[in-house]
């Protein structure tokens, strides 16, 4: 690329909030974060940073779900899922451009915004599930609900392997997946391999199988695989072998029988034993 | 796979001394070996993770700026054409999207 042409940029994973959400009582984790991120980062926050760049002609940007709060002992959609509705109203209010207050944005930023990848329930079976869009689909309008592209659903916030398998072995949670989401939105996996384990690795291997087995692939969901999927450190290999089985084995949607101390103890990476048949499909 | 969040892997940087994009290739590297064996340019997309990504990254907004040379970096150590490129920027997320086509 010469220097002069610009490099057009979709950035598949941002995140924002306004300043009446920046806090712990609409995001519990930020209780335990520094504090610059306690403020609005909004899409004029993110021109800030991004601008500046010469080289990039950033055309927009995938906006993910903030992990939000809830409140698990409400029985109503509004009530326990209010946080992510919530999240949907903010949306909202940034593609029609109607501001309450300063927010962060002004006309054409909601053009940016090129697809949400909102929250939703995949641990409350498939009626949950469709009970959460309905109400979903109101708050965000049609403009809005029409950039939703799929969703994200943190599975590392089970970090017991049998609280974990508990919800992913589930039929009621395949059920989601295949026919909840169908072809239509995408799965943005989250699970952490650094805090959770490399088991969360494995396991994601194993939802991906039995949720697209036997589908046509016009019906099979997409998974996004995003950042946690990554070593102990970057900068250290122990896991590396694990990691490439991994990687290899997501691609190949096949799930292989191994165990992460004999392929470490073996040294290097053995990987007769763990043939990719074909590319990611 | 999304091409993004590594400055929550490699400890804290200061804004008054970032880590040089060379240093953060060379410690990629071997992760994105794999994702391009793998993976290939078709299925990767760049992603930011911002604001987060000023937690690990240097702070007040270099983060941004930061990752995306490191990952032009890394890219370019493929010699991958500019179509591959073009996936791993744009064309993989508008795929698995389904977004609307970039403009030139």
């Amino acid at each position: 690329m010469s220097p002069s042409k610009k490099q057009p940029i979709i950035d598949s994973h941002i995140h924002l909030w306004p300043l009446s959400d920046a806090n712990p009582e609409n995001h519990v984790w930020m209780s335990s974060v520094p504090s610059f991120l306690n403020k609005q980062h909004s899409v004029s926050d993110y021109l800030g940073a991004t601008s500046s760049d010469p080289t990039s002609d950033v055309q927009g940007f995938m906006f993910i779900e903030v992990d939000r709060n809830l409140d698990a002992s409400a029985s109503r959609v509004e009530d326990w899922a209010w946080g992510p509705l919530k999240e949907l109203r903010f949306l909202r209010r940034l593609v029609e451009c109607r501001p309450e207050g300063d927010e962060g944005f002004a006309e054409g930023h909601g053009g940016l915004v090129k697809g949400i990848v909102a929250w939703a329930p995949v641990d409350r079976g498939i009626e949950g599930f469709r009970g959460f869009l309905e109400i979903g689909e109101r708050e965000a309008g049609p403009e809005t609900w029409s950039r939703v592209k799929g969703f994200r659903f943190l599975l590392q916030v089970f970090r017991e392997k049998g609280e974990f398998k508990a919800l992913t072995d589930s039929k009621e949670f395949v059920d989601v997946l295949r026919d909840g989401f169908g072809g239509r939105w995408t799965f943005d996996v989250g699970v952490d391999e650094r805090q959770g384990g490399v088991w969360q690795m494995e396991e994601t291997v194993d939802i991906v199988r039995r949720v697209h087995e036997g589908l046509p692939k016009e019906d099979k969901v997409v998974f996004v695989l995003s950042r946690y999927l990554i070593p102990d450190e970057i900068d250290e290999s122990a896991d590396e072998v694990v990691w490439t089985i991994f990687a290899s084995q997501i691609c190949s949607n096949i799930r292989r029988h191994w165990s992460k101390r004999r392929i470490l103890k073996g040294g290097k990476p053995r990987y007769s034993n763990f043939r990719v048949s074909k590319r990611c499909t | 796979m999304k091409l993004s969040g590594g400055f929550s892997e490699m400890g804290k940087q200061q804004a008054e001394d970032p880590m040089p994009v060379a240093e953060i290739v060379k410690r990629m590297k071997p992760w994105i070996d794999v994702l391009i064996k793998y993976f290939t340019p078709q299925r990767i997309m760049f992603g930011s993770d911002w604001p987060v990504c000023n937690v690990g990254g240097p702070e007040g907004e270099l983060s941004w700026k930061l990752w995306r040379d490191a990952v032009a970096a890394t890219i370019e150590e493929y010699g991958l054409s500019s179509e591959e490129e073009d996936r791993i920027w744009f064309g993989t997320a508008v795929e698995a999207y389904k977004l609307d086509p970039v403009t030139r």
